[in-house]
């Protein structure tokens, strides 16, 4: 991961912080395609949200988020590609969508509303959700074979729903 | 594709969300899970009973695979924490599930505390109560 990162074609680091900023609302858009590239988007306070879109192979997405309203969603196509969120604080809510092979999310959520979705379609996937607090909820589809899912929750109103579906 | 992905990720969580205790609701539906003594929540007939609990583990076939409610009958006023494991294999590939949390409950009173969806296929699943005084009840039900 370390490689990937530092041979980044590109590399966007956006941080915004709520404080900072007139506008609380805190909206970061990452489009990107091509070749290894990353993304990271940190957010902090207020209504935060987040969209990273990644297009090609080896692409790297991480979203960071504390506050009050957390929005994350992250979209990848192409092989080798990973995603990580975190989220701190209220009303939780991530979705990754990952379509390719050998592909990671994970998702971390501390606080209230952890709501978190992950969508893969092709081969030796993994997804992991972890959740912390008040109101879990994680659902994962995975479409193709090989695919790996771990949840942990910790807290109140723990669901978890997993779908795998493999080819035969 | 990329629609399809997007919306079935949305879809699933909003589903998802859809059952998920929020706010207010947190109140009302894990502890509407809870019944009175006269009430007690059925265990199915291969529960042990323990010390002052009972575990249980509620299996229900949906579209998907299997859904699995891990439940508390408090025979005795609870104060404890409870871990609920799930292992799986489906066609897909491997799943594991790992809930816990803090368990208060009144002498008589039951509640479910975690529940999980898992893909057709096999599976090992096993809750576990304990309180400081240590374990209190265990259940696990493999397919």
């Amino acid at each position: 991961m370390k490689r990937l990162l530092t041979t980044a074609a590109a590399a966007i680091m956006i941080f915004s912080f709520g404080a900072a900023h007139a506008d609380p609302r805190n909206r970061v858009r990452v489009d990107q395609s091509g070749f290894a590239n990353g993304a990271a988007a940190a957010q902090q306070g207020e209504r935060n949200g987040t969209v990273i879109v990644q297009g090609g192979n080896g692409q790297y997405a991480r979203g960071v988020q504390s506050g009050y309203n957390n929005f994350l969603r992250m979209d990848q196509f192409g092989t080798r590609n990973r995603v990580a969120t975190a989220q701190r604080g209220e009303n939780n809510f991530a979705v990754t969508g990952q379509e390719g092979r050998n592909l990671r999310a994970d998702t971390l959520q501390t606080g209230f509303g952890n709501v978190s979705g992950i969508a893969q379609i092709g081969m030796n996937n993994t997804a992991v959700a972890d959740q912390d607090g008040v109101n879990n909820t994680s659902g994962i589809i995975q479409v193709g074979n090989g695919q790996d899912v771990t949840v942990r929750q910790r807290g109140d109103g723990n669901i978890s729903v997993v779908v795998q579906s493999g080819y035969n | 594709m990329k629609n399809l992905m997007t919306v079935a990720a949305l879809g699933l969580v909003t589903a998802c969300a859809a059952q998920a205790p929020t706010g207010a609701q947190t109140e009302t539906l894990l502890p509407a899970a809870r019944v009175p003594a006269a009430e007690p929540l059925q265990a199915s007939p291969g529960a042990p009973e323990t010390l002052g609990a009972t575990c249980d583990i509620r299996e229900t076939r949906t579209a998907g695979g299997l859904r699995l409610e891990a439940i508390v009958q408090a025979d005795q006023a609870v104060r404890g924490e409870y871990d609920f494991v799930i292992t799986a294999l489906s066609r897909g590939g491997s799943s594991d599930v790992t809930q816990g949390g803090a368990v208060n409950l009144a002498a008589g009173q039951g509640a479910v505390v975690g529940a999980a969806e898992i893909p057709a296929g096999s599976y090992r699943a096993a809750l576990t109560l304990g309180d400081a005084g240590g374990e209190l009840c265990r259940v696990e039900h493999r397919s």
